[in-house]
Protein backbone atom coordinates (compact mmCIF):
# COMPACT_ATOMS: atom_id res chain seq x y z
CA UNK A 1 0.00 0.00 0.00
CA UNK A 2 1.48 3.52 -1.16
CA UNK A 3 1.74 6.03 1.97
CA UNK A 4 -0.69 8.22 2.44
CA UNK A 5 1.06 11.29 1.63
CA UNK A 6 2.10 9.33 -1.94
CA UNK A 7 -1.47 8.70 -2.27
CA UNK A 8 -2.85 11.90 -1.63
CA UNK A 9 -0.07 13.80 -4.34
CA UNK A 10 -1.77 10.76 -6.76
CA UNK A 11 -5.34 12.15 -6.02
CA UNK A 12 -4.28 15.36 -6.62
CA UNK A 13 -3.01 14.78 -9.91
CA UNK A 14 -5.82 12.40 -10.99
CA UNK A 15 -7.71 15.76 -9.94
CA UNK A 16 -6.13 17.94 -12.56
CA UNK A 17 -6.83 14.87 -14.91
CA UNK A 18 -3.08 13.21 -15.70
CA UNK A 19 -3.55 9.65 -16.76
CA UNK A 20 -0.09 8.71 -15.36
CA UNK A 21 -1.74 9.14 -11.60
CA UNK A 22 -4.79 7.35 -13.08
CA UNK A 23 -2.48 4.24 -13.98
CA UNK A 24 -0.91 4.71 -10.35
CA UNK A 25 -3.94 4.69 -8.56
CA UNK A 26 -4.82 1.58 -10.22
CA UNK A 27 -1.56 -0.16 -9.78
CA UNK A 28 -1.46 0.68 -6.02
CA UNK A 29 -5.10 -0.43 -4.84
CA UNK A 30 -7.17 -2.20 -7.99
CA UNK A 31 -5.85 -5.88 -5.67
CA UNK A 32 -7.22 -4.05 -2.66
CA UNK A 33 -10.14 -3.66 -4.33
CA UNK A 34 -10.35 -6.78 -5.90
CA UNK A 35 -10.29 -8.69 -2.56
CA UNK A 36 -12.94 -6.59 -0.73
CA UNK A 37 -15.54 -7.15 -3.89
CA UNK A 38 -14.38 -10.59 -3.44
CA UNK A 39 -15.07 -10.42 0.36
CA UNK A 40 -19.02 -9.14 -0.73
CA UNK A 41 -19.71 -10.94 -4.02
CA UNK A 42 -17.73 -14.35 -3.60
CA UNK A 43 -17.23 -14.76 -6.37
CA UNK A 44 -13.50 -13.92 -8.71
CA UNK A 45 -15.14 -13.32 -11.66
CA UNK A 46 -17.46 -10.91 -10.55
CA UNK A 47 -15.38 -9.26 -7.65
CA UNK A 48 -12.92 -8.53 -10.73
CA UNK A 49 -15.40 -6.58 -12.31
CA UNK A 50 -16.99 -4.91 -9.13
CA UNK A 51 -13.46 -4.24 -8.95
CA UNK A 52 -12.87 -2.54 -12.04
CA UNK A 53 -16.71 -0.90 -11.92
CA UNK A 54 -16.04 0.68 -8.59
CA UNK A 55 -12.46 1.96 -10.11
CA UNK A 56 -14.46 3.69 -12.76
CA UNK A 57 -17.11 5.80 -10.34
CA UNK A 58 -14.34 6.44 -8.14
CA UNK A 59 -12.27 8.29 -11.04
CA UNK A 60 -15.73 9.65 -12.26
CA UNK A 61 -15.65 11.06 -8.53
CA UNK A 62 -12.34 12.30 -8.05
CA UNK A 63 -12.84 15.72 -7.88
CA UNK A 64 -15.60 15.12 -4.83
CA UNK A 65 -12.30 12.61 -2.55
CA UNK A 66 -12.12 15.05 -0.07
CA UNK A 67 -9.36 13.39 1.86
CA UNK A 68 -7.08 12.43 -0.34
CA UNK A 69 -4.73 11.16 2.06
CA UNK A 70 -7.62 8.48 2.58
CA UNK A 71 -8.30 7.28 -0.93
CA UNK A 72 -8.26 3.76 0.29
CA UNK A 73 -11.14 4.38 2.67
CA UNK A 74 -12.92 5.92 0.12
CA UNK A 75 -12.71 3.84 -2.20
CA UNK A 76 -13.08 1.15 -0.49
CA UNK A 77 -16.48 2.07 0.61
CA UNK A 78 -17.39 2.55 -3.37
CA UNK A 79 -16.72 -1.40 -4.30
CA UNK A 80 -18.72 -2.29 -0.64
CA UNK A 81 -21.10 -0.37 -2.27
CA UNK A 82 -20.76 -1.54 -6.06
CA UNK A 83 -20.47 -5.25 -4.72
CA UNK A 84 -23.84 -5.27 -2.84
CA UNK A 85 -25.82 -3.38 -5.84
CA UNK A 86 -23.89 -6.77 -7.97
CA UNK A 87 -25.18 -9.25 -5.52
CA UNK A 88 -28.84 -7.72 -5.01
CA UNK A 89 -28.97 -8.41 -9.04
CA UNK A 90 -27.16 -11.59 -8.76
CA UNK A 91 -29.92 -12.88 -7.01
CA UNK A 92 -32.62 -11.65 -9.09
CA UNK A 93 -31.20 -13.19 -12.08
CA UNK A 94 -29.53 -16.52 -10.87
CA UNK A 95 -30.07 -19.81 -9.72
CA UNK A 96 -29.89 -20.29 -5.89
CA UNK A 97 -26.31 -20.35 -4.66
CA UNK A 98 -26.17 -24.43 -3.63
CA UNK A 99 -27.46 -25.54 -6.77
CA UNK A 100 -25.18 -23.09 -8.59
CA UNK A 101 -22.45 -24.97 -10.51
CA UNK A 102 -19.15 -24.08 -9.03
CA UNK A 103 -17.69 -21.39 -10.18
CA UNK A 104 -14.80 -21.04 -13.27
CA UNK A 105 -11.72 -19.47 -11.88
CA UNK A 106 -11.03 -16.63 -14.39
CA UNK A 107 -7.23 -17.50 -14.00
CA UNK A 108 -5.99 -21.00 -15.96
CA UNK A 109 -5.62 -23.15 -13.02
CA UNK A 110 -4.35 -26.59 -12.36
CA UNK A 111 -7.36 -29.14 -11.11
CA UNK A 112 -5.64 -29.09 -8.39
CA UNK A 113 -5.57 -25.74 -7.84
CA UNK A 114 -9.01 -25.41 -9.39
CA UNK A 115 -9.99 -27.93 -6.47
CA UNK A 116 -8.79 -25.65 -4.00
CA UNK A 117 -10.31 -22.51 -5.36
CA UNK A 118 -13.87 -23.99 -5.17
CA UNK A 119 -12.90 -25.17 -1.89
CA UNK A 120 -11.46 -21.89 -0.37
CA UNK A 121 -14.00 -20.34 -1.45
CA UNK A 122 -16.91 -22.43 -0.27
CA UNK A 123 -14.65 -22.28 2.93
CA UNK A 124 -14.25 -17.80 2.72
CA UNK A 125 -18.41 -17.59 2.56
CA UNK A 126 -18.74 -19.17 5.70
CA UNK A 127 -17.04 -16.26 7.19
CA UNK A 128 -18.38 -13.02 7.87
CA UNK A 129 -18.32 -10.24 5.15
CA UNK A 130 -15.22 -8.18 7.78
CA UNK A 131 -13.73 -11.21 8.25
CA UNK A 132 -13.28 -12.23 5.00
CA UNK A 133 -12.20 -8.51 3.94
CA UNK A 134 -10.14 -8.46 6.57
CA UNK A 135 -8.24 -11.52 5.83
CA UNK A 136 -8.07 -11.00 1.93
CA UNK A 137 -6.46 -7.77 2.35
CA UNK A 138 -4.24 -9.25 5.51
CA UNK A 139 -3.29 -12.59 3.86
CA UNK A 140 -3.69 -11.93 0.28
CA UNK A 141 -2.65 -8.07 -0.30
CA UNK A 142 -0.51 -7.69 2.35
CA UNK A 143 -1.81 -5.12 3.86
CA UNK A 144 -0.80 -4.60 7.77
CA UNK A 145 -3.53 -4.32 10.63
CA UNK A 146 -3.15 -0.43 10.73
CA UNK A 147 -3.76 0.07 6.90
CA UNK A 148 -6.85 -2.47 6.83
CA UNK A 149 -7.94 -0.43 10.40
CA UNK A 150 -7.62 3.00 8.43
CA UNK A 151 -9.38 1.70 5.40
CA UNK A 152 -12.18 -0.43 7.23
CA UNK A 153 -13.02 2.37 9.48
CA UNK A 154 -12.01 -0.36 12.82
CA UNK A 155 -9.33 -0.20 15.56
CA UNK A 156 -6.27 -1.99 15.10
CA UNK A 157 -7.23 -4.74 17.93
CA UNK A 158 -10.63 -5.49 16.02
CA UNK A 159 -8.63 -5.84 12.62
CA UNK A 160 -6.16 -8.42 14.40
CA UNK A 161 -9.31 -10.35 16.10
CA UNK A 162 -11.42 -10.52 12.88
CA UNK A 163 -8.02 -11.86 11.27
CA UNK A 164 -7.45 -14.30 14.36
CA UNK A 165 -11.13 -15.86 13.79
CA UNK A 166 -11.02 -15.91 10.14
CA UNK A 167 -7.67 -18.00 9.94
CA UNK A 168 -9.09 -20.02 12.81
CA UNK A 169 -12.39 -21.09 10.76
CA UNK A 170 -10.43 -21.10 7.40
CA UNK A 171 -7.38 -23.61 8.61
CA UNK A 172 -10.14 -25.79 10.36
CA UNK A 173 -12.01 -25.88 7.34
CA UNK A 174 -9.13 -26.58 4.58
CA UNK A 175 -6.61 -28.70 6.92
CA UNK A 176 -3.02 -28.72 5.37
CA UNK A 177 -4.07 -27.04 2.09
CA UNK A 178 -4.32 -23.11 3.78
CA UNK A 179 -1.06 -23.18 5.25
CA UNK A 180 1.28 -20.42 3.89
CA UNK A 181 4.85 -19.94 3.92
CA UNK A 182 5.21 -16.48 5.99
CA UNK A 183 4.22 -16.06 9.83
CA UNK A 184 2.33 -12.73 10.27
CA UNK A 185 0.70 -11.08 12.46
CA UNK B 1 -2.63 -16.09 18.46
CA UNK B 2 -2.71 -17.53 15.28
CA UNK B 3 0.15 -16.33 13.20
CA UNK B 4 0.63 -18.07 10.48
CA UNK B 5 -1.05 -16.97 6.78
CA UNK B 6 -3.12 -18.25 5.08
CA UNK B 7 -2.11 -19.17 1.43
CA UNK B 8 -4.95 -17.19 -0.60
CA UNK B 9 -2.68 -17.29 -4.10
CA UNK B 10 -5.09 -19.10 -5.54
CA UNK B 11 -8.14 -16.52 -5.59
CA UNK B 12 -5.52 -13.86 -6.57
CA UNK B 13 -5.86 -12.11 -10.03
CA UNK B 14 -2.20 -11.28 -10.42
CA UNK B 15 -0.87 -14.46 -10.62
CA UNK B 16 -1.45 -14.66 -13.95
CA UNK B 17 0.63 -11.36 -14.59
CA UNK B 18 -0.07 -11.03 -18.70
CA UNK B 19 -3.76 -11.31 -17.54
CA UNK B 20 -3.76 -8.61 -14.81
CA UNK B 21 -1.88 -6.51 -16.77
CA UNK B 22 -4.38 -6.02 -19.68
CA UNK B 23 -6.85 -5.31 -16.98
CA UNK B 24 -4.92 -2.66 -15.22
CA UNK B 25 -4.58 -0.97 -19.20
CA UNK B 26 -8.58 -1.69 -19.40
CA UNK B 27 -9.26 0.31 -16.58
CA UNK B 28 -7.08 3.07 -17.17
CA UNK B 29 -8.00 3.55 -20.43
CA UNK B 30 -12.04 3.26 -19.77
CA UNK B 31 -11.24 6.06 -16.80
CA UNK B 32 -9.34 8.16 -19.21
CA UNK B 33 -11.67 7.98 -22.28
CA UNK B 34 -14.67 8.79 -19.57
CA UNK B 35 -13.10 11.33 -18.24
CA UNK B 36 -11.89 13.24 -21.49
CA UNK B 37 -16.17 12.38 -22.66
CA UNK B 38 -16.85 14.20 -19.59
CA UNK B 39 -15.05 17.25 -20.41
CA UNK B 40 -16.70 17.66 -24.04
CA UNK B 41 -19.43 20.72 -24.48
CA UNK B 42 -21.90 18.40 -25.23
CA UNK B 43 -21.64 16.09 -22.06
CA UNK B 44 -21.16 19.71 -19.93
CA UNK B 45 -24.89 20.44 -21.52
CA UNK B 46 -26.03 17.35 -20.91
CA UNK B 47 -25.01 17.29 -17.35
CA UNK B 48 -26.50 20.69 -16.49
CA UNK B 49 -29.99 20.04 -18.65
CA UNK B 50 -30.73 16.99 -15.99
CA UNK B 51 -30.34 19.57 -12.78
CA UNK B 52 -32.12 22.35 -14.58
CA UNK B 53 -35.09 20.28 -15.76
CA UNK B 54 -35.56 18.94 -12.40
CA UNK B 55 -35.62 22.19 -10.89
CA UNK B 56 -37.98 23.78 -13.09
CA UNK B 57 -39.97 20.20 -12.57
CA UNK B 58 -39.78 21.30 -8.69
CA UNK B 59 -40.93 25.19 -9.10
CA UNK B 60 -43.66 24.04 -11.14
CA UNK B 61 -44.85 21.37 -8.80
CA UNK B 62 -44.47 24.28 -5.88
CA UNK B 63 -46.36 26.72 -7.79
CA UNK B 64 -49.11 24.37 -8.74
CA UNK B 65 -49.39 23.20 -4.84
CA UNK B 66 -49.45 26.80 -3.67
CA UNK B 67 -52.27 28.04 -6.19
CA UNK B 68 -54.22 24.40 -4.57
CA UNK B 69 -54.11 25.20 -0.90
CA UNK B 70 -54.45 29.01 -1.34
CA UNK B 71 -57.92 29.75 -0.70
CA UNK B 72 -60.32 31.67 -3.16
CA UNK B 73 -60.43 35.30 -3.29
CA UNK B 74 -63.45 35.87 -1.20
CA UNK B 75 -65.66 39.10 -0.70
CA UNK B 76 -64.26 41.17 2.35
CA UNK B 77 -60.52 40.70 1.13
CA UNK B 78 -61.89 41.81 -2.88
CA UNK B 79 -63.73 45.03 -0.63
CA UNK B 80 -60.46 45.39 1.63
CA UNK B 81 -58.68 46.08 -1.59
CA UNK B 82 -60.95 48.81 -3.10
CA UNK B 83 -61.18 52.28 -1.77
CA UNK B 84 -62.91 52.49 1.64
CA UNK B 85 -64.62 55.31 0.97
CA UNK B 86 -67.02 53.22 -2.30
CA UNK B 87 -67.23 50.06 0.35
CA UNK B 88 -68.58 52.36 3.45
CA UNK B 89 -71.07 53.83 0.58
CA UNK B 90 -71.92 50.15 -0.65
CA UNK B 91 -73.08 49.19 2.72
CA UNK B 92 -74.86 51.99 3.43
CA UNK B 93 -77.03 52.12 0.64
CA UNK B 94 -77.44 48.11 0.87
CA UNK B 95 -78.26 48.60 4.89
CA UNK B 96 -75.33 45.97 5.31
CA UNK B 97 -74.09 45.62 8.87
CA UNK B 98 -70.46 44.10 8.20
CA UNK B 99 -69.01 42.75 11.44
CA UNK B 100 -66.84 45.15 13.41
CA UNK B 101 -63.47 42.62 12.24
CA UNK B 102 -64.63 43.93 8.45
CA UNK B 103 -64.78 47.80 9.08
CA UNK B 104 -61.48 47.84 10.81
CA UNK B 105 -60.12 45.87 7.87
CA UNK B 106 -61.23 48.49 5.15
CA UNK B 107 -60.44 51.50 7.64
CA UNK B 108 -57.14 50.00 8.16
CA UNK B 109 -56.15 49.41 4.68
CA UNK B 110 -57.26 53.01 4.39
CA UNK B 111 -54.93 54.06 6.85
CA UNK B 112 -52.61 52.39 5.81
CA UNK B 113 -52.38 53.94 2.59
CA UNK B 114 -52.49 57.21 4.21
Amino acid sequence: MLADDATAALVARAQRGESAAFEALVRAYLRAAYSVALAVVGRSADAEDVAQDAFLIAFERIDSCREPAHFAGWLLQIVRNRGRNWLDRRRWRDVPADRCVAERAPVALSSDDASLHDQLLKALERLGTVQREVVLLHDLEGWTHGEIAAALGMSEVMSRQHLFQARRQLRAQLGGQATGGENHG
Amino acid sequence: MDEQKIDLSVVDPSRDAERWETLVQSVVSRAVAARRRRLTVGYQLLAWARPALAIAAGVALVSWAGRLASPEPNAPVAEAQEDPAIVLAGWASNDERPPATQILRVLGERHAVD
